[in-house]
């Protein structure tokens, strides 16, 4: 997973990522007749050959030199016994109206740093990072037009958008609501249609959000290590098994199988009563209960990914507003295809669904998710952490 | 059970709704007719045929076409089954 999204991101990285920023200036070069190359900068160190201070910035600037190799010159001006570098630090210095000729003084663009410690070393790194467009903040890429953005800050809801979009291709709840469009679209007050519609769909996908907040409240007190490993396990196993299930559908012709027979007709009775209601309002108190009631039994059939993702959250330290919202965008990417196809549905007044012949497909990927959290989640949990 | 074209489907069934279509274009194409049965509607019919559980299914004598098919495979079937 970690690495698709990386695959993901990195199509999004730009490759101007070292491109030298305009605010660039060499403003010692004219004293030192140094070349300006393209698309590198030059940094210069004034120091003396017997200071302390400049020997530890010299052992520092090598690792910089390798770390910045091809985008940065590094020149040494010894001042000390050199008169004429002497004479260029003074002429500087009087430019930049600094006073003083201690060393080491170095100079990266039109920025100078007097002196050598580690807070002063990561100062002059800072400073060649924002010449080289390089942010400091490791985590942190350049996408265009959004300018720099956390990746941790974006690979969290991209799971959400992923895992949501897979769990909502989930079938076992999509016969209902095509059962209700049919119903639907027979109705002639379109308005009435389309609220009752619409509060089905909103109440189903508040129910799933209510299902995962109670799995995030569960899993926040399950922090002993046994329970976060039997929740693994449970992960784990609900894969294994949608494994097993897509070995024995694989062969199969697709299609929808017909299962239990009098808990779908006590549904399709139930359903057909609340769409015929004459009363308004007993009709949208009738569907939003049969909204509650289809989902939480059909809550079992997706058990797998809101476990994985809330406990993707919990290992990521994701709490408060922000990991409510991260499982809103769950739910809504849970709830797009149920959406679309309602949407298409209400405007073309003809039913249309989504078709089965990937199930299979989505059977297999499921299961693969499913195996691969629920061992790094017992074997490796830091992979899981977007620390990048 | 005479040898008329049969098809047993369900509203709640995408894989349905997709053969609806196929159907839609068969007729235009070959001027066909169907007989078509609800699976929760038409219970007393559907229970003639011992249709198993998966939808749609087409019928026609002892041939069966089980399950969601191409057009392609449709046509096919009835190939095999002589109607076109």
């Amino acid at each position: 997973m970690k690495k698709v999204l990386l695959f993901l991101l990195f199509i999004l990285i730009p490759f101007n990522c070292f491109a030298i920023t305009d605010s660039y200036t060499d403003i010692v070069s004219k004293y030192t007749n140094e070349k300006i190359e393209k698309k590198k900068i030059n940094l210069y160190l004034f120091h003396g050959a017997e200071c302390p201070h400049c020997a530890d910035e010299k052992q520092w600037l090598k690792i910089i030199e390798y770390k910045y190799k091809n985008k940065l010159n590094v020149y040494y001006y010894e001042v000390w016994h050199n008169k004429d570098n002497d004479k260029i630090l003074t002429q500087l210095k009087e430019e930049l109206g600094v006073a003083g000729d201690s060393v080491p003084f170095t100079v990266v663009g039109d920025k100078y740093f007097y002196g050598y410690s580690e807070t002063i070393g990561s100062q002059i790194e800072n400073a060649i990072k924002e010449y080289l467009e390089i942010n400091s903040d490791p985590n942190e890429i350049k996408i265009p037009i959004l300018g720099y953005v956390n990746m941790k800050d974006v690979s969290i809801p991209l799971v959400a958008v992923v895992l949501g979009f897979i769990d909502g291709f989930n079938p076992c709840a999509m016969w209902i609501l095509l059962f209700l469009i049919n119903l639907l679209i027979g109705v002639e007050n379109k308005r009435r249609a389309w609220l009752l519609g619409l509060t089905f769909l909103f109440i189903s996908g508040f129910v799933y959000f209510l299902s995962m907040l109670g799995m995030n409240f569960v899993l926040g007190i399950a922090t002993i290590k046994w329970m976060k490993i039997a929740i693994a396990v449970f992960i784990l196993i609900a894969g294994i098994l949608n494994l097993r299930k897509y070995l024995k559908i694989r062969k199969e012709a697709a299609g929808c199988t017909v299962v239990d027979d009098k808990k779908r007709k006590k549904l399709i009775t139930k359903m057909r009563n609340i769409i015929k209601s004459k009363s308004f309002v007993l009709a949208l108190i009738g569907i939003s209960g049969l909204a509650i009631t289809v989902n939480l039994i059909e809550m079992a059939c997706s058990l797998g990914f809101p476990l994985i993702f809330n406990e993707l959250l919990t290992v990521n330290k994701v709490v408060g507003v922000t990991r409510i919202i991260y499982l809103l965008i769950y739910v809504f990417f849970y709830m797009i295809d149920d959406m679309v196809v309602f949407g298409i549905s209400m405007f073309t007044l003809e039913a249309t669904g989504i078709t089965n012949k990937y199930n299979k497909l989505c059977t297999l990927v499921s299961a693969i998710i499913m195996i691969i959290m629920g061992i790094l989640l017992i074997v490796k949990p830091e992979w899981l952490m977007f620390n990048f | 059970m005479g040898n008329s074209l049969i098809v047993i489907s369900a509203v709640w069934c995408p894989s349905c709704l997709l053969l609806k279509k196929h159907l839609k274009k068969l007729k235009e194409e070959f001027n066909l007719e169907f007989e078509m049965y609800d699976y929760d509607l038409d219970e007393e019919e559907v229970q003639k045929y011992n249709v198993g559980d998966k939808l749609p299914v087409m019928i026609y004598g002892d041939n069966r076409l089980i399950g969601e098919k191409s057009y392609e495979e449709i046509v096919a079937f009835l190939k095999e089954c002589k109607i076109v």
